[in-house]
Formats: structure tokens, C-alpha cells, sequence
């Protein structure tokens, strides 16, 4: 449309859907990109500059509506410099009167009409209204229409206004937005009817027993089912003026204790939702995961007020087992809470140590051993020793006496061995013991024999 | 010669200067300052910065340098000279389908690689390139919105009540995760605004959280369009934000709104459907100020130092412990509070004594002053054990300390010396000894 200058190109981009207009720096040189709305004010600055040196100039209406609606969809900028392009340029536009419903600064509009060109339900569009005439508040300055007597029903609906000024003079000076379109909502309370569950053989789904359900209650109903069996759930939606409603969301949910979930979306007949649960067919969408299952019914949309989301009851499934490739069930994600937990402490068990006899035992035992030695000494004095083959001279006294006090400390050796000493020292002490006692002994020994010798000979 | 020395001593100075010019490399991330400094931010519409930018303008005031650029900014590179030049990233360019400059899916995950942090937020227009880092994060978005590009999360019972909208895709969320670390001390009271596509968590991945879960009557579907087939993402299962903590402590945020971030939510009042309370504001401006605040690694960042053990009544550590020894373990924990290391508080710190499985698992105690002990007895099993500390908090950077140290059995006169039920042998062959001593004389001498 404009070029705002000879050394920077621009261009212009405009949403097809909202009609908002603004001018975007192409990227010459990425050092100093200012953004969309830096450009678009300088832009709407230089044009009002030049129409105010020019005298008139003629913008067609809805470019000044769409640059008016990018400014105002911006809202508050973040940069005070950013604020200050906008508020500027919006200025220049209000001070060449462009102006909406109400103006983009929101001075008052003159007397025009708004109709209500047409109003259509989204989905079909057919009209239900048509070329109504909006009222008009002085107070409050709003356009309204009534729509209580209108008899609409709740839902979505396009709305069409068209705007058109009383005055023809003041059509050089305002610009009105053409046809605006507007989606609206009328929202009510849908009324949850005839809800009726119930599970039933195969092949007799007439002479099914239908429990009667009723949602606005927090009752449970529990079931039981088998593959063999089916399950149906009917209900009907009725609108604040008798019409049948068909939700958005219209969902039921079968929760296996295992958080495995299967949603079915329900369709909707000539005048009720209806869903049949084959599960000889869902047998294998199941996992074949037998136990019990939470029915939840979410019934939602834009249009309805009371949306909700309720859990109906139980029913116990009991599938077949199932056979060797069946799928696995996808793994379910964890909690987050018990994934950090502390971990179960854990304390070693030891080995308990060995099963030993009471201490009163091993000490009867041990007297008990002490009882033959006792026995000994007793027969010794019994037998009435005497110590009459003793050597009488002094020397080989002395060598006996030595030799058994060289066999006492080899005992008593072998008692500090088993008290304190270790295996090298008790063999040193030993060596030298033994090469002592051997020459000891020996002489001891060859004294005793030549005395018995000498005894015998004579 | 001569004259190659001076010239080298008038160089010199001359070099030094020179070196001292080149950019210093990025010295923020460091292991004694966690929090990040130096911020890239991606746009792929630059009039971002002023419609979020209460949200950029709260970084910069807590001492972040925020670097925003076009998404296809030619000039964009996360390292140079194999440093990297920024601590975060983030992107708030859904539908860029390349970025600029050197920049791509391999450079934005080896970023993350490297233990450094992202923020990713997507809208309904989120192009393949961003879907594909999310996955790679553990997250993907809904599969739908990618055929169907208008398919967002709908909640027809916890959806923001609004004069102008009215399709329930704007969804007022109050169902935070429990973490004081992650979205601080203070209550998020008010809803945080919502609007924009769901995602799931890969089950598979043990690391990603959702912060903000939708809840069980939400799904992703097109709002204009009538539904024929169950949504692939319904209920608890789509996820608003979430969370990653990688193991290398390199924390992600993902989320499906980028609306979320802008002035207009942040600055809203917002009322819940169904509730009759008005928030004046919503609670947007705490969630992202805080949670920016824990991806960026201001919170719940853990050091140990000071690992020690040693026998009971010791103060030394020894090399190797004997099986029954009675032990003292102890670590000191301190967190980052984005300015200072404070002690750490916790009672569900947990060390091991591990050989291929844990042997031994206790939970310290703690003085409330950073340091964590424990005694025991070193099981009656020898061999090279480790003490291992695996503290994993919700929230909080992982800790894993292990020290390896050997256990030996009793040596051969650490047994039991004196056993009762021994006493008859000892006894026997006491007696004997005796009796022989008496029989060698009795025999020599008796006539």
C-alpha cells in the first residue's frame, strides 16, 4: 500500500482473520530492527504528516480499521519507547477520525444503527436470526439485543453485525468496520435424561436388564461381565427448550485398576447417545487384563454450563487368559512422588554365630578329664613309688635333675605355645631344648642303664 | 641473535595486550555459581519483546543478560571456539522450521548435553523442528495438532471464565506439582492461565515431570471441529508444563502455551469455572518468575563436600575395614540459594555400603547445619564395597557420591582365643602332660 520510504522496503502483512494491518521492517541489515509496531508508527506518523501538508488524502476505511486494531491488540507494550509509538500513532488516527463503534480512543461515537445482520448456528449454518435491530444504552453506551423472547437455543452461533451511521454526513469523516463477524456462545444447562446401563448376553440384547442411571446423583452402580457379554449405555440431552444437544466431548472411560484407560467417544443416534461395549471384540484392545474396571462418563462443551465428568461405577470384567503373543500393556507412567521417595531402609543380618553347649557342661567335661590323672596319683601311692634308683652321687643327680627339668620346661613350653607364643618362637625354644635334653638325657640315661647293667652282673 | 631478543622483548607487551582483547570466555556456569547469567532468547516474531516482556523485564532484573533475537537470525551460534557463549536458552519461537546461523536440533541438545538450560514454549503452530527437540526431551506433543493445526486443550470444566471467549480452550489450572523447590515457598494461590496444545510424557523416560497436569476432563481436540474419533490425549495423562531435570543437572522446561509468558496473562484476573472466588491476577507471574527461577538453577542446585568416615572412637580414615567394625559416616550437603551456599535440610538423605547390591542403607541424620552422619556395623561379607550416596529429590539436582573402600575378614589370631566348650580337650591334654611328667620320674626311679 505505502512505502514509508526510499532506503527501507516494507511490507505490508494482513491476517486474513482478524483484519489487523501493520507494517513489518524486511530484514535489511538485523543491526536495528525496531519490530512491527516501531515501523507501523513511524509509517502512520509520516502518512498523517503528509496528509496534513497534502490536505486530503483518501485511505480506504478498513486499512485505517486494521492499523486501529493492530494497535489496540497489542495492548500495553513492555518498552516505554514501544508505548509511546503506539499512543502516538493511535493519536494520529483519532485526530483523522477514524473511527469504530466506538473510536479507538474511545470518544463518543455518533448515532448510528447496529444490526444484527444474521445470526447462524455454527455447525449448520442456517440462520436463526435475521436483520434484527440492536438497542441502543445511552448510559452505558452499548449496543444490545435482547434475546430472552428470541427463543434461541443454547449453542454456538456466528453473528454478523453490520454498522451504519445516521448521519450521511458523517460518512467522509468516520469509517465504520463493514461487516463484522463475531462468534458467540449461548450457554444453558443441559438436562442428562433416561440414562440407562446395563450388560447383556450376545445374543439377547432384548431382554437385557437396563439399570436406570441418574446423573445428577453421586450414586455407583457395579457390574460384572464377561467376553461373552456386551454393555450399553443410552442416555439423551435435552436443551433448557426441549432440543436434543449434541456436546463436543462426549466421552466414556474405562479404567483398569493398572491406570490402563480406553476412551470411547460416543456417537449420538436420532435422539439418544448410544454405545455398545462388545468385549468379545475388545477383548484384545483390553490386553485381556481381567479385574475391575471404573466406567467414567465426561460429557462437555462450550454451550453447556453444567459439564462434568463422573465416575458411573464398576464393572468386574472377567476375560480369557490371554494367549502367548498378546500384546503387553503399555507401561504407565509413574508417580512422580514415589519415584523420589526414600528408599526402605536396609540393615544387614549377620550371621548369628554357632549353637555352643551350656558353659556348665564344658566345665563337668573338664573335671571330668581331670578324674583318670587323679586316678593315676592315687594308684601311684597306692603301689607305694619310691624314688630309691635316684642317683646318690652328685653328678648324675645332677644331670637327672636337669634332665627333667628340661622335660618340665618342654611341657611348659607347650603350654605358653598355646597361651601366647607362635609357631617360630615355640620351635626355637624347642631346638635348643631338645639338643639340651638329648645331651642330658643321654647321660641320665646311660648312667641308669650301666647301674641296672652293673646289677645284673653282679 | 641480538636483535631477535629485543624484537621478541618489544613483541611481548605488544601480545599480551592482544589476548587480553579477545573475548573471555563464558566464566557464569560455574561449579561455585550455578545460576545462569548470559540468556539467548529465540523469537519468531519480534514484537515478543514487548508482549511478553514482563516476563523478560523480571529476568533482567535478577541479573540475567538477555540476548533476544530472531529465530533465523543468520548470525545465531550457541559456542564458539568450542566454548559456549550462553548458560540458557530460550525458545519462544514456535513455528520457526530452521533456525538461523549454525543453529539446529543437534546444537540445541548437545547445549542441553553440556548440562545447560532450556525453556521451550509452543503454541498451536509449532513447527516440526521444536516438536523434535521436545521429543527428544521426553515430551511430545500432541500428534493431532500436527495434522490438524488447531487441536488445543480443551476443559470444559476447569476452563478461565471470560466475557470475550467462551470455547474453553483458555484453561485456568490450579493443580500444581508439590514442590517447594521447584515453584517456591510461597502458595500459588490464583489459577495460572493456560491456552495452547497439550503434551505427554514418555513413559520411558524416567527424568521428565509434569509440573501442571491438566485435569481428567481435558483433552486436545480441534474446538471448531466435531469430534469422530476418541482425542489421543485425553484427561490426566496431557501434560500443561513440564519439567526435566537431566542427570548432568541441565534443566528443561516445556510447555504447550506461550501465551502463558505474556503480559496479557500474566497482567489478567482470572476465575475458575465453577468458583465463585476472582483472582484480581493470575497466578502466571509467580509460576513463570519462580519456576524461571528453578530452571535457571537459582534453587535447589546440591554440592557435597567433606565426605568422611571412619571407625567408631578413630578420627582417621582408614585404608581398609575389618567385617564388624562399627563405622561413622558423614557428608556435608549445602544448597544454592542463588547468591550463597546455605545448608541443606532434609531427613531422607540415604547412604549405602554397596557391593552389587546395597548391604547396608541408612538415612542420615543431620544437624540442621549441612552435615549428615551415621554409624553402623560393617556387615560380617567381605570384599570391596562402595559407601554410595543416591539422593534423588523431587526438584532438586541429584547427588551421587561413591568412595570405594575394601572389607577383609579376621585375620587368624582375631578369632576367638578361650573357647568354654574347649575346656575338656585343653583339659585332657593337660593331665596328660602332667601324668607323663609324673610317670617318667615314677618309671626312672622307682625300684
Amino acid at each position: 500500500m505505502i512505502s514509508p520510504g526510499s532506503r527501507r522496503s516494507a511490507y505490508q502483512y494482513v491476517p486474513p482473520d482478524d483484519g489487523t494491518l501493520y507494517f513489518d521492517e524486511k530484514h535489511v541489515d538485523g543491526s536495528e530492527y525496531k519490530g512491527p509496531l516501531t515501523t507501523t508508527a513511524s509509517v502512520v506518523r509520516g502518512v498523517t504528516a503528509f496528509a496534513a501538508v497534502a490536505g486530503k488524502l483518501n485511505i480506504p476505511g478498513d486499512k485505517m480499521l486494521g492499523l486501529a486494531k493492530f494497535f489496540l491488540s497489542i495492548g500495553v507494550p513492555g518498552s516505554t519507547k514501544d508505548l509511546f509509538n503506539q499512543i502516538d500513532a493511535l493519536s494520529c488516527l483519532e485526530s483523522n477520525r477514524q473511527v469504530e463503534v466506538t473510536t479507538v480512543f474511545g470518544s463518543a461515537a455518533p448515532p448510528l444503527t447496529v444490526n444484527l445482520v444474521q445470526a447462524s448456528s455454527y455447525d449448520k449454518n442456517t440462520p436463526v436470526l435475521e436483520n434484527q435491530e440492536l438497542q441502543f444504552d445511552t448510559e452505558n453506551n452499548i449496543h444490545y439485543l435482547d434475546i430472552l423472547p428470541l427463543k434461541i437455543d443454547v449453542g454456538k452461533y456466528t453473528l454478523e453485525f453490520e454498522i451504519s451511521l445516521h448521519d450521511p454526513e458523517n460518512l467522509n469523516i468516520y469509517a465504520t468496520g463493514g461487516r463484522a463477524n463475531a462468534l458467540a456462545f449461548l450457554t444453558g444447562t443441559i438436562k442428562v435424561d433416561k440414562a440407562q446401563i446395563g450388560v447383556f448376553d450376545s445374543d439377547a440384547e432384548s431382554a437385557a436388564t437396563m439399570q436406570k442411571l441418574d446423573l445428577s446423583q453421586d450414586n455407583r452402580i457395579s457390574l460384572a461381565a464377561n467376553h461373552l457379554q456386551m454393555m450399553r449405555l443410552t442416555f439423551q440431552l435435552v436443551t433448557p427448550l426441549g432440543h436434543n444437544f449434541k456436546p463436543h466431548q462426549v466421552f466414556l472411560k474405562l479404567r483398569h485398576e493398572s491406570k490402563v484407560e480406553h476412551i470411547f467417544a460416543l456417537e449420538s443416534s436420532a435422539r439418544q447417545f448410544k454405545i455398545i461395549l462388545d468385549f468379545l471384540g475388545l477383548v484384545e484392545k483390553f490386553y485381556y487384563l481381567s479385574g475391575r474396571y471404573e466406567i467414567e462418563l465426561a460429557i462437555g462443551d462450550a454451550a453447556m454450563e453444567n459439564s462434568f465428568l463422573r465416575v458411573l461405577g464398576y464393572v468386574d470384567l472377567d476375560l480369557p487368559e490371554p494367549p502367548e503373543k498378546a500384546s503387553r500393556p503399555p507401561p504407565q507412567p509413574v508417580d512422580p512422588y514415589s519415584r523420589f521417595g526414600p528408599k526402605p531402609e536396609i540393615s544387614h543380618i549377620f550371621r548369628s554365630p554357632e549353637k555352643r553347649p551350656p558353659e556348665e557342661l564344658s566345665f563337668a567335661f573338664l573335671a571330668l578329664t581331670l578324674v583318670p590323672l587323679v586316678g593315676f596319683l592315687i594308684g601311684l601311692l597306692r603301689l607305694g613309688v619310691n624314688f630309691k634308683g635316684f642317683p646318690s652321687s652328685s653328678v648324675p643327680a645332677l644331670f637327672s635333675i636337669l634332665f627333667h627339668a628340661g622335660i618340665a620346661a618342654v611341657l611348659l613350653l607347650y603350654g605358653l605355645f598355646w597361651l601366647k607364643l607362635d609357631l617360630f618362637t615355640t620351635l626355637k625354644a624347642l631346638g635348643l631344648l631338645g639338643v639340651f635334653l638329648i645331651f642330658v638325657g643321654h647321660r641320665t640315661l646311660s648312667h641308669l642303664a650301666s647301674t641296672s647293667a652293673k646289677l645284673k652282673t653282679n | 641473535m641480538a636483535k631477535l631478543a629485543l624484537l621478541l622483548l618489544f613483541a611481548l607487551p605488544l601480545l599480551l595486550s592482544l589476548t587480553s582483547l579477545l573475548p573471555l570466555p563464558c566464566n557464569a556456569f560455574s561449579v561455585d555459581r550455578p545460576t545462569d547469567r548470559r540468556l539467548l532468547v529465540l523469537v519468531d516474531d519480534l514484537a515478543i519483546r514487548s508482549s511478553h516482556s514482563r516476563f523478560f523485564s523480571s529476568l533482567q532484573a535478577r541479573g540475567y543478560d538477555l540476548d533476544l533475537r530472531h529465530a533465523d537470525d543468520p548470525g545465531l551460534a550457541l559456542r564458539r571456539y568450542g566454548q559456549y557463549l550462553y548458560d540458557g536458552l530460550i525458545l519462544f519461537s514456535p513455528s520457526v522450521q530452521r533456525f538461523g546461523g549454525s543453529l539446529d536440533l543437534a546444537a540445541v541438545l548437545d547445549f542441553v548435553d553440556a548440562g545447560h538450560d532450556l525453556i521451550l514454549a509452543a503454541d498451536s503452530s509449532t513447527s516440526d523442528l521444536i516438536r523434535e527437540i521436545a521429543t527428544e526431551c521426553g515430551v511430545d506433543f500432541d500428534e493431532a495438532s500436527g495434522l490438524d493445526p488447531a487441536a488445543m486443550v480443551i476443559d470444559h470444566t476447569s476452563y478461565a471464565v471470560s466475557e470475550t471467549e467462551g470455547d474453553h480452550t483458555l484453561i485456568a489450572s490450579d493443580d500444581f506439582i508439590k514442590s517447594d523447590v521447584i515453584l517456591g515457598d510461597k502458595k500459588i494461590e490464583a489459577p495460572v492461565l493456560f491456552r495452547g496444545i497439550g503434551h505427554s510424557l514418555n513413559t520411558a523416560n524416567s527424568l521428565v515431570l509434569k509440573v501442571l497436569p491438566a485435569s481428567p476432563a481435558a483433552y486436545s481436540a480441534n474446538p471448531l471441529m466435531k469430534l469422530s474419533s476418541p482425542p489421543s490425549l485425553t484427561g490426566s495423562a496431557i501434560s500443561l508444563v513440564s519439567i526435566v531435570q537431566a542427570r548432568n543437572n541441565a534443566r528443561i522446561l516445556i510447555t504447550g502455551s506461550l501465551d502463558m509468558f505474556s503480559n496479557r496473562f500474566l497482567k489478567s484476573g482470572v476465575q475458575k469455572a465453577g468458583r465463585s472466588i476472582k483472582h484480581k491476577k493470575s497466578g502466571n507471574e509467580q509460576f513463570v518468575t519462580e519456576i524461571s527461577k528453578w530452571v535457571f538453577h537459582e534453587r535447589g542446585h546440591l554440592k557435597a563436600v567433606n565426605v568422611r568416615h571412619h571407625k567408631v572412637g578413630e578420627t582417621n580414615e582408614p585404608s581398609m575395614y575389618r567385617i564388624n567394625d562399627d563405622l561413622e559416616y558423614s557428608v556435608e550437603i549445602y544448597e544454592w540459594s542463588g547468591s550463597s551456599w546455605e545448608p541443606y535440610v532434609a531427613d531422607d538423605v540415604q547412604v549405602q555400603f554397596y557391593m552389587m547390591s546395597p548391604y547396608v542403607l541408612k538415612t542420615l541424620a543431620t544437624d540442621h547445619k549441612g552435615l549428615y552422619s551415621t554409624s553402623f556395623k560393617v556387615p560380617d561379607v567381605y570384599g570391596v564395597f562402595q559407601f554410595k550416596v543416591e539422593h534423588q529429590k523431587l526438584g532438586y539436582t541429584s547427588l551421587s557420591l561413591s568412595k570405594q573402600i575394601p572389607v577383609r575378614p579376621f585375620r587368624h589370631n582375631e578369632y576367638e582365643r578361650f573357647i568354654t566348650t574347649a575346656f575338656p580337650y585343653y583339659g585332657a591334654s593337660f593331665s596328660t602332660m602332667v601324668a607323663f611328667f609324673i610317670f617318667s620320674i615314677v618309671y626312672l626311679y622307682n625300684k
